[in-house]
């Protein structure tokens, strides 16, 4: 082996050094990369972050049964629609004056009425829709369309990582600033979803005022009472489960709402720090993937 | 003495391609070494069994059920039987595997490191970290090269590659490349030549496999580019496959028939009279382990324009080629334009590359590299110890949890396995097989050969005459 000739990494000249020879720079750069992997996480997971994530996937998939509460009480219990809808549009009333003590402007009055005579011209249109349709049909789209408004739901709404001030200040108060869009707004996917399914959903009912009623529940609870108070708070939270336990409790049985139960809060208790040390364990090697090997990416960049 | 060596790859002949030649050749080239080499692949169609090729190549077609693109359904064991029988059968010490994607090769290797003897592995091809496909290969990789003597790989960037995927001692990897049989690959003669300078037009020669990840999406649109801007320009495509459809529908769009010469798949013996009718071979590949298809281009004089990826600049001499920085199109339109200028101005004189790669890539001196890997084994003092033991122990150093117990419980089982074969088919009942003389040998036969018969002829001249 000489001493001068420094090896080179070309294969057409014929050097001196062994076949077996190697670059002393890549053993380095693998000692390296042995180091890096063995070594501590470089990035340490906020499991607050995760916890939170996790719980707003939960009350969304709460708010959202609210749908199929009001509509069993509707269809199956033959509840008087007008008396909930009355209700719950005094909620909502009470709460958005609640927070503008200037009351809503004008442009919101127009925009409400809008809605509402929207859905009056609709709802007997949506009535006599689908009614060729088999109900077992409209409990099964409607099933699969709720999961994916939940889904959607969610991973629009994970905040990538805003600032940790914010979000105190967000989770403390059970009122969103209603001029603040920043965090609570659905993506227009999941309204469409949500109005898709709500409108299958009250093609089932009787009456044209059934009907609307049941829609403008479904808005309220939904799309306006979200982006009005903050469905992760503690007290809201609380409360639409002990509404949504108790009303599976009463409908469906104890047993069931017990087995209800139990999988919810493990999966509130176990699911992120399951999520967390896959996270920590796995995740964490993907941000060293070497792309030295990988095929490069086409670049077409003449038309 | 020569070695009893056993090629094993799922890739051969019928089919063609690199890895199948480099098989090819480098076991003519061993066996005129002095060794004894025998090929372990799949049944292609009908066929299967054993067949011969020239001197005395045996070739082991095993009947196996073929998953996906001719490599065989992944069964650690299945194979056991059939290999252990041929090892056995062949006397072989040496296995040699090629090719990470080839699951014969693998199997191969583990079986010859389970019954102690000595194995080789080549490796042919890059692989990424970031497909299902890749780690799935590396575990499987791991498991089954955990024993090998020696591994080889044809370029630097191949052998830094699969040292990250499996990290063994550095020193059981050597860079051995490809070659090129410069009898296939001559320069072109005269009258091609003739023909070539008659038009005054450059010709620009492709061949790809039209694989995503030989950069189709590039050269579709780098062709008719260069066409727009060079009115002398034309193009000559090779090769077949799914992206075949877009380049005719490029040529018919932007009416290049008379310009873009598309010729689908040509069977390799005439890849060079393709080859010899241009001037400037262009290559728009993505990943490149070697780029065998260079060396042959540039054997035939013609000018390479190629990106700069995997192996590629490793290959051959700046004066032979000219670089695209980037694989994009604007970067290879530019290396491109740069190569017509080249040859239009005569700056460049091709007619001396085929002379210099005779030099540079010879399968003869690639055999006597491999063969000296082959002695390495046996006279290195750190020998890779075939004991069950020490092979566990081995296996149990990998960190993953559940792949460590796999990889024992998998061990285990194949040792077992050897056990039951060894009660079952004994040893001592397996036929041994002749071996193809060595060339020593057959002269020396055939000597005796002409003797015996010139004492027979001189006993019945008569009767022999009319039979000759």
């Amino acid at each position: 082996m000489s001493s001068e000739e420094p090896w080179s990494r070309l294969l057409w000249i014929k050097q001196k050094y062994p076949d077996n020879y190697t670059d002393p720079d890549f053993i380095r750069f693998m000692e390296k990369m042995k180091q890096k992997r063995e070594g501590p996480p470089i990035i340490d997971y906020d499991f607050d972050q995760i916890r939170k994530d996790s719980l707003k996937f939960y009350n969304i998939f709460l708010n959202s049964s609210f749908i199929y509460i009001v509509f069993t009480l509707i269809y199956y219990y033959k509840t008087d629609a007008r008396y909930l809808a009355g209700s719950i549009t005094l909620i909502t009333m009470l709460v958005s004056t609640h927070k503008n003590k200037e009351l809503t402007s004008l442009l919101n009055i127009k925009s409400s009425f809008i809605i509402i005579f929207t859905l009056l011209t609709l709802s007997p249109v949506l009535r006599s829709l689908s009614m060729t349709t088999a109900s077992d049909s409209i409990w099964t789209v409607s099933f699969w369309i709720n999961i994916l408004y939940i889904l959607t739901c969610a991973t629009s709404s994970l905040s990538p990582s805003p600032h940790k001030e914010d979000i105190i200040k967000h989770e403390a108060s059970i009122f969103y600033d209603i001029k603040d869009h920043s965090n609570n707004k659905p993506s227009n996917l999941a309204t469409n979803l949500l109005l898709a399914n709500v409108a299958m959903l009250a093609s089932r009912l009787n009456t044209t005022t059934d009907v609307f009623c049941f829609l403008l529940i479904a808005i309220q609870v939904n799309i306006i009472l979200p982006r009005i108070i903050n469905i992760s708070h503690v007290k809201v939270a609380s409360t639409s489960s002990m509404i949504v336990y108790l009303f599976v409790g009463i409908t469906i049985g104890y047993r069931i709402t017990l087995i209800f139960l139990i999988s919810s809060v493990s999966y509130i208790i176990f699911m992120p720090k399951l999520f967390h040390y896959w996270q920590v364990h796995y995740r964490r090697r993907d941000y060293e993937i070497l792309d030295l090997w990988d095929p490069r990416t086409p670049v077409v960049d003449v038309e | 003495m020569g070695f009893n060596i056993a090629m094993a790859c799922d890739y051969f002949y019928p089919q063609l391609g690199g890895i199948e030649f480099h098989i090819y050749h480098l076991a003519q080239n061993l066996i005129k070494l002095g060794h004894n080499v025998i090929i372990i692949t799949h049944q292609y169609g009908d066929r299967t069994g054993v067949r011969h090729l020239s001197n005395g190549l045996k070739v082991y077609h095993i009947p196996l059920f073929v998953l996906y693109r001719e490599t065989v359904f992944p069964c650690v064991f299945y194979t056991f039987p059939m290999i252990r029988n041929i090892l056995i059968r062949e006397n072989i010490q040496i296995v040699h595997g090629h090719g990470s994607a080839s699951d014969i090769a693998q199997e191969a290797i583990l079986h010859a490191n389970s019954m102690g003897l000595r194995s080789v592995f080549t490796d042919h091809s890059l692989y990424g970290f970031d497909v299902l496909g890749s780690v799935l290969l590396n575990k499987l990789l791991k498991f089954t090269l955990a024993s090998v003597d020696r591994v080889i790989c044809v370029s630097n960037i191949c052998k830094e590659n699969i040292m990250y995927r499996t990290g063994f001692d550095p020193s059981i990897y050597s860079v051995i490349p490809n070659a090129v049989v410069a009898a296939d690959f001559t320069q072109p003669t005269p009258e091609e030549q003739a023909i070539k300078k008659q038009n005054g037009r450059i010709t620009i020669v492709c061949i790809s496999r039209l694989f995503p990840n030989k950069g189709c999406d590039l050269l579709v649109k780098i062709l008719p580019t260069v066409c727009k801007m060079h009115d002398d320009v034309d193009f000559i495509m090779v090769g077949d496959g799914p992206r075949f459809i877009e380049f005719q529908q490029m040529v018919e769009a932007e009416r290049l028939e008379e310009r873009i010469t598309l010729l689908g798949s040509v069977p390799h013996e005439h890849i060079r009279d393709v080859l010899c009718k241009g001037d400037i071979y262009l290559h728009a590949s993505l990943t490149e382990a070697f780029g065998t298809v260079l060396v042959e281009a540039a054997s035939c004089d013609l000018l390479i324009v190629t990106t700069k990826v995997g192996g590629v600049p490793e290959v051959l001499p700046e004066h032979m080629t000219v670089f695209a920085a980037k694989t994009a199109v604007s970067s290879i339109i530019e290396a491109t334009n740069k190569g017509i200028e080249l040859i239009r101005s005569g700056a460049v004189d091709t007619s001396i590359f085929h002379k210099e790669l005779v030099q540079m890539y010879e399968w003869s001196d690639i055999a006597r590299r491999t063969e000296k890997v082959y002695y390495a084994i046996y006279n290195s003092p750190k020998k890779i110890s075939k004991d069950w033991t020490v092979m566990l122990k081995r296996l149990y150093t990998h960190q993953g949890f559940w792949a460590r117990h796999l990889y024992i419980l998998c061990a285990i089982v194949e040792f077992s396995l050897i056990l039951i074969f060894d009660f079952l088919y004994p040893r001592e009942d397996i036929d041994r097989a002749p071996k193809w003389p060595t060339f020593k040998e057959y002269t020396e036969k055939v000597v005796e050969f002409y003797e015996d018969m010139e004492h027979i002829d001189t006993n019945n001249n008569d009767s022999n005459n009319t039979d000759i």
